[in-house]
């Protein structure tokens, strides 16, 4: 199971700069939240969307780090 | 400056608006912090710290500070309540706190650890500024020599303090050495160790490796071993001791204090060293020695007054001297570099409001944990109960994206990977990440002393040899190092039980 969180960090890294912040930090969150596997997945889909989305607004605005976009410039 | 009118310059920053909120940011943070096992102090610090470059220094040092002396606060609480301590510095707690929470003083158990914290924390400042001038006053006679011999001197001695294998210790401190020459040369100009890749040509930064080694290693190994968490339920009532306790526990409070705050001071001594030192004091100063263990409250009072002011004694060497004797304040000496403030002895002259606010901020610091802890205990044990399989990917997120932060590059995130990935073999491996992340801070003002020296001298070593600083320093850091390599005084080493980041 570690194994494969260390590679979801890894799939992040290289996927950021395309899929952009909000898409590919969904994508990680829900995979990482699924991997225990003690979740369903409404709360899964559920934890990752709030997750992301005070994560944009924390970092995006209360913190203003610039976020990447990525390709399709989200 | 004499006492008083630093004070009064630090009141005046310490007590904006502005600071005060980031005090009690720092705080709360670090009592969360401090109450979830598996992220301690220096996890925090270092995920906060990219999150402070925006700040004014003052403002940045004053959170940082909070979150380590607040995490040790929430430590408690869970060694308390639930058995498990949130902190290394608060595993002692457990063997009298718990036991006490089992036969219903769980409040008193709480209530004595923050007030004990607390007089520890504000005596601790106090001797903390007693202490800070005049040694600050008598480090203005360091020169570079002086400087290097002793942060060389610091470095061997938390190698040989440290938890197993000298050799392994000395070694990651090497490698610290090593990982921080990593890009273009300060007096020559040349690139080093950059390999041809531009991202290495400013060298690595300070933030994804400490995350690395400290944060992402720590979830890995915790997700290894499934941690299974038992919150005691049953309501805390009666939240203050009684008059009896309250007795007992003074002169434990005043020997904790005194013990931690000197404890600090030395390298390797941390919150882990001072708590079991005063218990161990308490126990054999007690008339009921056979009864520690089944709830003794001076077994609770006086390690969490020694876990308290050792906070205070670390920040004498750092503040002064520029020396980190502790991994959290090399933190805390990273954080002001980055903030183009320079630790040491000229620290005290240049910058009098950063210190002097500092240190008041600590102050109002305890005030508010004080505040916090007493009546916030109920949500601190809700947040326990939060599943760590949720919990995990929160703090990956936040690794990831501070330390891509720092430079809007991803390659940081590489960085922060790669060095979770080591910090996970280290543990394995037994090798502690303190002294490379120590030397990592250290390395290059180890390297300008070094060379500064050397030019004084004219490049002549023997020049080291007859300042007495020098000598003094160097010469105690060698026969530390040689006596791993003759037996019979490696048998004699002492051996104290240094704060490990990783701890549980």
């Amino acid at each position: 199971m570690a194994i494969s969180v260390l590679l979801s960090l890894l799939a992040y890294a290289l996927l950021l700069d395309i899929l952009g912040f909000l898409l590919d930090t969904l994508l990680i969150f829900g995979f990482l939240f699924a991997s225990s596997g003690k979740h369903s997945w409404k709360v899964v889909l559920g934890a990752s969307l709030i997750t992301t989305a005070s994560a944009f607004l924390l970092f995006g605005y209360v913190l203003k780090i610039p976020l990447p976009g990525g390709l399709l410039h989200f | 400056m004499d006492l008083f009118s630093g004070l009064l310059l630090g009141f005046k920053i310490s007590l904006t608006l502005v600071n005060i909120l980031h005090c009690f940011t720092g705080v709360l943070i670090g009592t969360l912090v401090g109450v979830l096992p598996g992220i301690g102090a220096i996890g925090a610090m270092s995920l906060l710290l990219p999150l402070t470059f925006g700040m004014e220094a003052s403002s940045a040092l004053i959170m940082l500070a909070g979150i380590y002396y607040g995490a040790q606060y929430g430590g408690s609480t869970t060694s308390i309540l639930v058995n498990i301590p949130g902190e290394g510095g608060s595993v002692i707690t457990c063997l009298d706190g718990y036991q006490m929470a089992l036969k219903g003083r769980a409040g008193a158990a709480l209530g004595i650890s923050a007030i004990a914290s607390f007089v520890a924390g504000t005596l601790g400042v106090l001797l903390l500024m007693l202490f800070s001038l005049p040694i600050a006053k008598f480090a203005l006679k360091f020169g570079p020599p002086e400087i290097f011999s002793l942060m060389f001197l610091g470095l061997t001695l938390l190698s040989y303090l440290a938890r197993g294998s000298m050799l392994k210790a000395l070694s990651m401190g090497l490698v610290g050495i090593l990982l921080s020459s990593i890009g273009i040369d300060i007096i020559t100009g040349f690139p080093r160790f950059t390999m041809g890749m531009v991202n290495l040509i400013d060298g690595i930064d300070l933030v994804p490796i400490a995350m690395g080694l400290f944060g992402i290693s720590e979830v890995i190994v915790n997700l290894e071993e499934e941690v299974r968490r038992e919150v005691f339920d049953t309501k805390v009532k009666g939240l203050l001791p009684d008059r009896e306790e309250r007795r007992r526990s003074r002169w434990p409070i005043l020997r904790g204090t005194i013990l931690g705050f000197f404890l600090g001071i030395m390298p390797g001594g941390g919150a882990v060293t001072s708590s079991i030192i005063s218990y161990t004091t308490e126990k054999k100063l007690s008339r009921y020695p056979e009864k520690f263990g089944t709830g003794m409250i001076e077994g609770v009072a006086g390690p969490e007054a020694a876990n308290n002011s050792c906070t205070a004694g670390a920040f004498v060497p750092m503040l002064t001297m520029g020396i980190p004797t502790h991994v959290s304040m090399a933190l805390l000496m990273g954080a002001m570099m980055i903030h183009n403030v320079v630790p040491g002895p000229l620290f005290l002259k240049e910058h009098p409001d950063i210190f002097w606010g500092v240190i008041t901020s600590m102050y109002i610091g305890n005030i508010l944990l004080l505040i916090l802890n007493l009546p916030l205990i109920g949500i601190w044990v809700k947040v326990l109960k939060v599943p760590y399989s949720i919990l995990f990917p929160l703090i990956l997120l936040f690794c990831v994206i501070g330390a891509y932060s720092l430079q809007n590059s991803v390659f940081d995130i590489f960085v922060l990977i790669f060095f979770g990935l080591v910090g996970y073999f280290m543990k394995k491996l037994n090798y502690g990440p303190a002294p490379l992340i120590l030397a990592f801070i250290l390395g290059p003002k180890l390297e300008q002393a070094l060379r500064q020296s050397l030019l004084i001298f004219q490049g002549n070593f023997a020049g080291f040899f007859v300042r007495p600083i020098c000598i003094v320093s160097l010469g105690f850091a060698l026969i530390l190092i040689i006596s791993n390599f003759v037996p019979v005084l490696r048998r004699g080493r002492l051996r104290l039980p240094v704060e490990e980041p990783e701890d549980p």
